[in-house]
C-alpha cells in the first residue's frame, strides 16, 4: 500500500517537473548590441581580424520562435526575390557552404545590415535589430546550421531537399582562419 | 507572303505565349495564331479582338498553387532570335517545351530589394525533349521538321543561302542542320553551353565564317554560371526544379569560337 | 431556511442570468439579428429550442414517473413469470408514441435546418457589394472591390456597409485557417489558405457590431476582432469616397517629423500609407488608421494613447503578434504617433 502511494507520487512528481523545460520566445527587443564592423566587411588598411562569437546571438538558431519568425520576415521583406528559398537567383544560394563573406551568424547578420557589393541593400533601420537575428538563424538554418529540435522537420515551401531535421550540417568555408569563443 | 492565294503584306511572330501570330503589317489584324507549342494556360487567340483566351482554372490568384501552366514564364520562345530563309521560306526557332506549377504570394514594394512575389517550379513538357529547333512553315501553318534537344534552347539560329541552319544548345554542342530535311550535317562541341546568336560574314580573304560566342548564363543557365543550388525548386525563379544535371554537362565559359567555311 | 437568498444563490442566479442575457442583445450577440442571414439562423435555433425543449420536458417528466413508478412496483407483490403488469399495455403504448414524436421530430428539423440552408444558398445577389477580406494572423485585410481597379478602397480590421444592401465578401486567408463570424449580421464561414470562400450578409438595421475570428489561429486569437458598422447608404458612399482619397499630408514640423521616421524606418517596409512611398503589403493598410474605431482588430479602443502604446511596444497589448518591437526615443515616439493620429 505504501509502495503504491510512493510510485503515485513519485509519477505525479515526475510529470510535473517534465513542464519545466520550456522554450523562452522573446518577444520584446531583446538584441544583442553588435555596433563593430564585421571583419570580413572591406575595410582599408589593418590586417583581417577574427570572428568575436557572441554567446547570446548564438541562442537565436537554437530557437524554435526565432527561427519560425526569422522565415516569416525573411519573405516580408523580399529576401525571396534574389535568394528563392536558399537556392539563389539573382543574389547567391544560401543553403550551400560557399559564404562571401562569411557564415557564422554574427557574419550574416553584418551582410544584412551593411548590406554587400553587387546589389545586396544595406537593411540597417529598415529592419529592427531582432528581427535581423532572427532572419539570419533562418538563414543559418537552411544549410543545417540550426539545432535539429529548433527547425521544423517539413518547411512550407516547395523544396527539393530532405526534412530540414535531416539536412546534413555543411561546416562554413571560406572563413578568416582564426576564431575566438 | 501569300495568304489565301494573294500576296500580303504581314508580320510573323513566333510568341512568347506559343502561339505563331501572322499579322497584316498594314492594318493591324490578326490573320492566324496557331500553337507551335504545348499549351494548357489559354484555349486559344480570339481572331477577331486578337486577345488570348484565357483558361479560368489556370488564372492566378493569391494563395492558390496553379498546377500544370504551360508555356511556362520563359514563354514557349524566350527573346532567342529565329532566322527566316527566303529559299526555303520556312521559319527556323529555337524554343522550350516547359511546363510550370506557381503561386502568387503577397509582396510589398521596398525599394531597392526585388518585387517577384512568386514562387515557380519548373518542369519539362510532355514528350522527351525539354527543347527544339523547329522548322515552320509560315504559309501552310505547320510544323515541318524540328531536332530534339535535351535542355531548353537558348542560342539564336541563322540560316545561310547554302541552306545551312546553324544554333547552339547549353550543353555546347554547335549544330549545322540542313535547312530542307533537318538532319544533322555537323557538330562541335564548344567548352560550354551556347546562349548566344550564330553570325556569319564574309572575311578579308573573302571566305565564309561563322561565329559564336560560347559561354553558359542566361535565365535556364544561371544554375551552373552563378553557381546556384538546385536542392530548392524556386532557384531562378523556377529553373532549380530541373537544370541541375545541367551542372555536370556544361562548365562556365566566356570563348569566341570562328570556324572558316570550306573554300 | 432564512428568507433572505444567500450569497451564494445570488451569485449563482447572477451567472446563470448573464449566461442567458448574453447572447440576447448587444453588439455581438447572434440572438439580435440586424440582417437577413442573422434573422433566418435564428428561427431555426428558435425552432430547435422549442422543439429539443419540448422533448426534453417530456423526457423529465417521463423519468420522475418512472421513479414514482419504480417505488410502486417494489413495494407491491412479484408477478409470476408470463403474466403481463396492468401497467405494461399503456406503457407499450406511450413508447410507440413517443417514437413517433422523436422520427417527427427529427423531420421536422431536418426539413427546418435544410430549407433554412437553401434559403441562405439562394438569396438574391442583385446590386450587391463586392468585398474581398483577407485574414492574417491576427488581423483582417479588408478590400471594397470597385468597378476599376482604381476604385479599390483598402483597409483593415473594420467594414462598413450600407443597411438593405446585399455585401458579397469574397473570404481568402494568407496563413491558416481562420473564421470570419459577425454575428448579429449572419452565420461563421472559414477563411482557408488557397481557396476563396463566400458569403453574403444583407444588414437591415443600422448600428455598431462586433465581429470576432471563430476558428483557433494561434497566439492572439482571441485579440482578432472587427468593427462592423451599417450605415445608410449615403453615409456610405461618402464614406467610401473619403476613402479613396490618399492619406493627409504631416501639417506640423511634429508631424513631418513623424512621416520622415515612417518613411526611414521599418514601418514603410510593412505598411501602406496611399499618397506616400510605403508600400508594404505585410501589415494594415494604415492610410486612414485615425479614423477607425479601434486598432490592432479591436484590442483597444482607438485613441492617442493607445496608438502610442501600442507604437512603443506592440506586445504588451499583443503579446506574439508579428509587429516588431522598434525602439523609439520618447519624443520621436510620440511624432511618430502625431503623424499617425492625423490620418483622418
Amino acid at each position: 500500500m505504501f509502495s503504491r502511494y510512493l510510485v503515485s507520487l513519485l509519477l505525479i512528481g515526475c510529470s510535473l517537473f517534465a513542464g519545466c523545460e520550456r522554450e523562452k520566445r522573446a518577444f520584446h527587443d531583446e538584441a544583442p548590441a553588435m555596433n563593430d564592423v564585421s571583419p570580413t566587411s572591406f575595410r582599408a588598411g589593418g590586417t583581417p581580424r577574427p570572428v568575436v562569437k557572441n554567446a547570446q546571438a548564438d541562442e537565436y538558431e537554437r530557437n524554435a520562435f526565432h527561427i519560425s519568425e526569422g522565415k516569416r520576415y525573411y519573405e516580408w521583406y523580399n529576401c525571396y526575390s534574389c535568394h528563392a528559398a536558399g537556392g539563389g537567383d539573382i543574389g547567391p544560394p544560401l543553403m550551400d557552404d560557399k559564404w562571401r563573406y562569411g557564415g557564422e551568424i554574427e557574419q550574416i547578420y553584418s551582410s544584412i545590415v551593411e548590406g554587400r557589393p553587387n546589389g545586396m541593400p544595406s537593411f540597417a533601420g529598415r529592419i529592427p535589430e531582432q528581427q535581423v537575428w532572427e532572419i539570419a538563424a533562418y538563414v543559418r538554418s537552411m544549410a543545417g546550421n540550426a539545432a535539429k529540435d529548433a527547425v521544423p522537420s517539413r518547411g512550407d515551401e516547395m523544396k527539393n531537399t530532405k526534412p530540414l531535421t535531416q539536412i546534413p550540417h555543411t561546416p562554413v568555408r571560406g572563413d578568416p582562419p582564426k576564431t575566438e569563443r | 507572303m501569300r495568304w489565301e492565294g494573294k500576296p500580303r503584306k504581314v508580320v510573323v511572330r513566333p510568341d512568347r505565349n506559343g502561339y505563331m501570330y501572322v499579322i497584316d503589317r498594314l492594318s493591324g489584324e490578326v490573320l492566324a495564331a496557331d500553337a507551335y507549342a504545348y499549351i494548357t494556360a489559354s484555349e486559344g487567340v480570339d481572331l477577331k479582338t486578337g486577345r488570348l483566351i484565357y483558361k479560368p482554372e489556370k488564372i492566378p490568384s493569391q494563395g492558390k498553387v496553379v498546377r500544370e501552366v504551360c508555356p511556362n514564364s520563359p514563354g514557349a520562345k524566350d527573346w532567342t532570335p529565329s532566322s527566316f530563309s527566303k529559299r526555303t521560306g520556312l521559319i527556323y526557332m529555337p524554343h522550350n517545351n516547359m511546363c510550370m506549377d506557381w503561386e502568387i504570394k503577397p509582396v510589398s514594394y521596398i525599394a531597392g530589394t526585388g518585387y517577384l512575389g512568386v514562387n515557380a517550379r519548373f518542369y519539362p513538357g510532355p514528350g522527351d525533349h525539354v527543347g527544339e529547333m523547329m522548322a515552320w512553315d509560315p504559309v501552310a501553318r505547320r510544323k515541318l521538321w524540328a531536332v530534339p534537344e535535351r535542355w531548353p534552347v537558348w542560342s539564336g539560329t541563322a540560316v545561310t543561302a547554302g541552306d545551312v541552319v546553324f544554333y547552339g544548345n547549353l550543353e555546347g554542342w554547335f549544330k549545322a542542320v540542313h535547312a530542307r530535311t533537318g538532319e544533322v550535317l555537323w557538330q562541335y562541341r564548344t567548352a560550354s553551353g551556347i546562349i548566344g546568336q550564330p553570325t556569319t560574314f564574309r572575311g578579308p580573304d573573302g571566305r565564309q565564317y561563322v561565329a559564336i560566342l560560347s559561354g553558359i548564363g542566361g535565365w535556364a543557365g544561371a544554375m551552373v554560371s552563378s553557381e546556384l543550388d538546385e536542392r530548392d525548386p524556386t532557384t531562378a525563379k523556377g529553373f532549380g526544379n530541373m537544370v541541375g544535371e545541367l551542372k555536370k554537362q556544361s562548365g562556365i565559359g566566356g570563348m569566341l569560337y570562328v570556324f572558316a567555311l570550306p573554300r | 431556511m432564512s428568507a433572505h437568498p444567500s450569497t451564494w444563490q445570488r451569485a449563482c442566479s447572477a451567472i446563470a442570468l448573464t449566461v442567458l442575457v448574453v447572447g440576447c442583445s448587444g453588439r455581438q450577440a447572434a440572438l439580435d439579428p440586424a440582417g437577413d442571414q442573422a434573422a433566418t439562423i435564428e428561427i431555426l435555433w428558435t425552432l430547435m429550442l422549442w422543439m429539443c425543449g419540448f422533448m426534453y420536458l417530456l423526457v423529465l417528466i417521463f423519468l420522475g414517473h418512472a421513479l414514482w413508478r419504480a417505488r410502486h412496483v417494489l413495494s407491491s407483490e412479484p408477478v409470476p413469470h408470463g403474466a403481463q403488469r396492468p401497467a405494461e399495455r399503456p406503457l407499450r403504448m406511450a413508447l410507440a408514441g413517443w417514437f413517433g414524436l422523436i422520427v417527427g421530430g427529427l423531420i421536422v428539423l431536418s426539413l427546418g435546418s435544410f430549407f433554412i440552408d437553401r434559403s441562405l444558398a439562394n438569396a438574391r445577389l442583385d446590386n450587391a457589394i463586392k468585398i474581398k477580406i483577407t485574414a492574417a494572423q491576427w488581423w483582417w485585410k479588408v478590400e471594397y472591390l470597385g468597378e476599376t481597379p482604381a476604385q479599390r478602397v483598402a483597409t483593415a480590421n473594420e467594414l462598413r456597409l450600407p443597411v438593405g444592401r446585399p455585401a458579397l465578401l469574397e473570404l481568402q486567408a494568407e496563413d491558416v485557417i481562420h473564421s470570419f463570424w459577425i454575428p448579429n449580421l449572419g452565420g461563421k464561414q472559414d477563411l482557408i489558405p488557397g481557396r476563396i470562400n463566400s458569403l453574403l450578409l444583407t444588414p437591415r438595421r443600422e448600428g455598431e457590431y462586433r465581429g470576432q475570428c471563430a476558428e483557433f489561429c494561434g497566439l492572439q486569437h482571441a485579440k482578432m476582432a472587427l468593427d462592423a458598422t451599417v450605415v445608410g447608404e449615403r453615409d456610405f458612399a461618402a464614406w467610401r469616397q473619403q476613402q479613396l482619397l490618399p492619406a493627409h499630408a504631416p501639417s506640423t514640423p511634429e508631424q513631418l517629423r513623424g512621416h520622415e521616421i515612417f518613411m526611414s524606418g521599418p514601418c514603410a517596409s510593412c505598411h501602406q500609407i496611399v499618397g506616400t512611398p510605403a508600400a508594404g503589403q505585410n501589415g494594415p493598410n494604415l492610410t486612414h488608421l485615425a479614423s477607425r474605431r479601434t486598432i490592432a482588430a479591436g484590442a483597444r479602443p482607438y485613441s492617442f494613447e493607445a496608438l502610442r502604446d501600442w507604437l512603443r511596444d506592440p506586445h504588451t497589448i499583443k503579446p506574439g503578434n508579428h509587429m516588431p518591437q522598434v525602439q523609439l526615443s520618447n519624443s520621436d515616439l510620440h511624432a511618430l504617433t502625431s503623424y499617425l493620429d492625423s490620418l483622418k
